[in-house]
């Protein structure tokens, strides 16, 4: 196409053209130049876990939970989170839990229905009275005791003795 | 008797009496005088149109008397209009083009979104062009890297997105047809896309069509369709050596540093191309060694790839394609945690993956005059692979025969007819999926009506016959309407309303898999999903002045509603199928605008695509958003050609995306935490006697975020 050959093409369209592009392109390039909010680096706690001794058959999967308050009788309502399950058998594993700066309370329980299920439904779950969870009783529970602070990954392996 | 009637009906090009007039020419560069083989000619105002062969020769015959404007056009040379060319009876009209070449002058001819040589302006649906330009500015070897900075594109984790349509399946069920060369690429397991195996060193161009896919090319195509199509040996020998070689930037924070050297990856590239008689071939090796930017980004490959390009005359081409390429690479699913996003889980570092890839495809062309051709096509695509891994060692082999009849038939000039016949095969034999089988039989054709001299008129429908294991699974019409009008030259418009669909893949239907703690289960009933969509839109393709010019600005508003799409579910069961949720609608609109300022010192372009994606119920109410989609994306890129040197840089940004499936966003402790993407890239360009010497920088400012969940997106790198 050579330029300015095409006879519709007038002035007043051109300038409209012109102006409306240029417009877009500050608005496009103002939008590209945001404040970026890259993820960065979370705080919280990691470590191994170390299974020692025979799994017991009652359980379908184990996993670590951080609790905010020591309340056996109201375990749904403080737990904060919950690590990956592992299976009957698994001698040692990794855990790691993002939290907010603050006093946590670790503890290991022992998972009574099949770990796909609960993670589905671990907002019903949590919040029935029959929890499908059992405090490891060889763990110390509520004993392990951590504090988060800002902008530190904290490392502690835990013990869970069957 | 049959026999001798399909010898009549083949070799009809040489027996029929020419009463009608011809058009013959040839076409050189204006500088060098070299014959310029793949231009498009085009007689404007009309559906008719060819390409010139390897002798830069072409002829339009059977034209009726009169006078005809010819539009002729190649990337990387100046389009021309030749007019008035009088067509005498019984004559041929001999033409002598020179034309004059212009870098930045890009595709100005499609022939996907109706099986035919089309004038982009006239083109009655929504269409991107990637040329190889822009395929060599950004150094591009992976076609996915360059598909989120198309207007209404993007991808997750990979998988391509046309305006929303796929979001992320697993892997499983594209809702995007990837062709090549035409024939379709996908999967016959999991209707994927295999990016590394296309070789983006050889694309003549890429075609983007982003609605009404079903009515031409069936199941897959409901959301769009990617054909790419490879190039033809020049008609000079040309030997073309890349090695491309770079390195991952350690992550920013020390926190996340996993290795104690960086990163590399070399890409190593040999391409011989030249004529051979009438006929052309070329063939490329590729190597590909990566280091990754994660554990288990790792990859090792080998490709090997040729085509040769047969030239019988003006009457007979074909051609035949075939590619091999086999890879190791590691297995990646998820992140060892957020504290070591660049990490493998436990247990997992040796995971990896083999496996190999064979496509073969070919076609024979037979032109009987200006505006008949018959199609032949047909292609193979064999797929292997094997998974090494303590908790996956699933396997498939997967093969699938296509095979596709097209004839496409002028009546006069304002009428035009393509119609055609499809069979497609698959087998899968899969640890994962078992064994299976399908077929696809399939019916098509398209009617083009040019009412008035500027309106066009498309109506078209497919009728597809799937069955799998040797069962019906469905039937479906796909009918398309759309429209086109040419208001000028510089601006059309377009509309279209069309019926898709997609089958579910062997893979959603017969899945026994586990991912992460959730089993995923097999759901033999799934039912093929359906679409509706309409679109309305805009093109301006404008020369500008001095001081803007090559202003190319196109703009559509969209809405497709699904009925019974298909998506990977987490039930209450705490187990995954794929089901056919009840209803969706996707809306939105998009605009690209592309345009040089001062003399075309600077080029600025930019793409917005806005997208509402929700699910809804049978009174359209809106019930929920459809995961994996973001809102909002936009892609700005501006830069400068100078001499031999070219600057470019540029952004792209995605919204947080809304809803995901597996890991949701823990308000209480922040994990999973989702963060739009706003990645930008900087590529410096000099051409130093025939070499292109790129250096590019890719996430220029170490930005971090997921496309999925738990996984980080790519890291820093720098290549040269």
């Amino acid at each position: 196409m050579v330029k300015g050959s095409i006879s519709s093409w007038n002035q007043k369209y051109q300038n409209l053209m012109i102006v409306s592009i240029l417009i877009l392109n500050c608005l496009a390039g103002s939008y590209s130049c945001q404040e970026p909010d890259s993820l960065k680096p979370p705080t919280g706690i990691e470590g191994n876990i170390l299974y020692h001794g025979i799994w017991p058959d009652s359980i379908q999967a184990a996993a670590l939970v951080v609790l905010k308050g020591l309340d056996e009788a109201n375990l749904g309502d403080l737990i904060v989170d919950y690590s990956n399950p592992d299976y009957p058998g698994t001698q040692n594993s990794e855990y790691f839990f993002q939290l907010e700066p603050g006093v946590y309370f670790l503890a290991a329980v022992g998972l009574e229905m099949d770990p796909g299920l609960f993670f589905t439904q671990i907002d019903s779950v949590l919040a029935s009275d029959n929890l499908p969870l059992v405090i490891l009783d060889k763990t110390p529970p509520f004993q392990s005791v951590f504090r988060i602070r800002a902008g530190l990954l904290e490392n502690a392996d835990q013990v869970i003795n069957f | 008797m049959k026999i001798i009637a399909v010898l009549v009906f083949l070799f009809l090009p040489l027996i029929s009496a020419a009463q009608n007039g011809n058009i013959h020419g040839s076409i050189t560069d204006q500088e060098s005088g070299v014959p310029l083989a793949g231009v498009n000619i085009l007689l404007k105002n009309t559906f008719m149109g060819t390409t010139t062969n390897q002798e830069g020769v072409f002829q339009i015959s059977n034209l009726s008397s009169g006078n005809f404007t010819l539009i002729i056009s190649m990337i990387g040379y100046e389009k021309k209009t030749v007019a008035p060319v009088t067509v005498n009876p019984g004559k041929t009209t001999e033409l002598e083009i020179k034309l004059k070449q212009d870098i930045l002058a890009g595709p100005e001819v499609i022939v996907t979104a109706s099986r035919k040589k089309q004038d982009i302006m006239e083109v009655p649906l929504s269409v991107s062009v990637i040329s190889p330009r822009e395929l060599r500015e950004k150094s591009v070897t992976d076609l996915s890297e360059i598909l989120p900075f198309i207007p209404g594109l993007f991808t997750v984790n990979g998988q391509v997105n046309i305006r929303g349509a796929s979001g992320y399946t697993l892997g499983a069920g594209d809702r995007s047809l990837l062709l090549l060369d035409g024939v379709p690429l996908l999967g016959s397991a999991s209707g994927n896309i295999t990016w590394a195996v296309i070789p983006t060193s050889e694309i003549e161009q890429v075609e983007i069509v982003k609605s009404g896919g079903s009515a031409v090319y069936g199941s897959s195509a409901m959301g769009g369709v990617i054909n790419v199509l490879t190039r033809n040996a020049p008609s000079q020998p040309e030997t073309r050596f890349r090695l491309k070689t770079g390195l991952y930037s350690e992550p920013v924070y020390d926190q996340w540093k996993w290795r104690e050297t960086p990163g590399f990856y070399h890409i190593l590239e040999l391409t011989h191309s030249r004529p051979v008689g009438n006929h052309s071939a070329w063939v490329r090796a590729q190597t590909n060694n990566s280091d990754g930017f994660n554990q288990l980004d790792w990859k090792k490959s080998y490709n090997l790839t040729g085509k040769i390009k047969y030239n019988f005359g003006q009457s007979y081409t074909g051609s035949i394609f075939g590619n091999y390429y086999t890879d190791q690479v590691g297995l990646s699913s998820l992140w060892r945690n957020a504290a070591h996003p660049f990490e493998a889980p436990q247990g997992a570092k040796k995971d990896r993956s083999e496996g190999s890839k064979l496509n073969i495809n070919g076609f024979f062309n037979i032109l009987y005059s200006g505006n008949t051709i018959l199609k032949i096509k047909s292609g193979l695509y064999d797929v292997h692979w094997q998974n090494y891994s303590t908790t996956n060692d699933d396997f498939a082999d997967e093969n699938k025969l296509f095979g596709e009849i097209q004839l496409s038939t002028g009546i006069g000039k304002s009428t035009q007819i393509t119609t055609g016949l499809v069979v497609q095969k698959t087998r899968v034999e899969a640890r994962a999926f078992g064994n299976h089988s399908s077929l696809t039989l399939a019916v098509y054709m398209l009617t083009q009506l040019r009412l008035l001299k500027r309106l066009s008129i498309t109506a078209g429908t497919r009728f597809d016959y799937y069955t799998v294991d040797g069962n019906l699974l469905d039937k479906k019409l796909s009918p398309q309407l759309a429209m086109n009008f040419r208001q000028s030259d510089w601006l059309s418009w377009r509309a279209s309303v069309s019926k898709g669909f997609r089958v579910p893949t062997v893979a959603e239907m017969f899945i026994s898999s586990q991912l992460n703690v959730f089993k995923v289960e097999p759901n033999p009933d799934l039912e093929a999903e359906t679409s509706t969509s309409y679109e309305f839109g805009n093109s301006i393709v404008h020369p500008g002045n001095w001081w803007i010019s090559n202003i190319k600005i196109d703009g559509a508003f969209f809405s497709s509603t699904f009925d019974g799409l298909v998506e990977p579910i987490l039930g209450d069961d705490g187990i995954i199928h794929f089901e056919n949720i009840t209803r969706a609608r996707i809306s939105g609109s998009e605009i690209g605008i592309k345009q040089n300022l001062i003399g075309d010192l600077i080029f600025l372009n930019m793409a917005y695509t806005w997208l509402n994606p929700v699910k809804i119920n049978k009174r359209d109410q809106v019930i929920d958003t459809l995961s994996y989609r973001y809102r909002h994306n936009l892609v700005t890129s501006g830069g400068t050609r100078l001499g031999r040197f070219t600057g470019l840089i540029e952004s792209r940004y995605s919204s947080r995306m809304d809803k995901v499936q597996l890991f949701p966003e823990n308000k209480r402790t922040g994990q999973d935490k989702r963060v739009p993407i706003h990645v930008w890239n900087f590529s410096f360009a000099y051409n130093l006697r025939g070499w292109d010497i790129i250096l590019r920088v890719d996430n220029l400012f170490q930005y971090y975020y997921t496309e999925l969940e738990r996984n980080m997106g790519t890291e820093r790198n720098i290549s040269l």
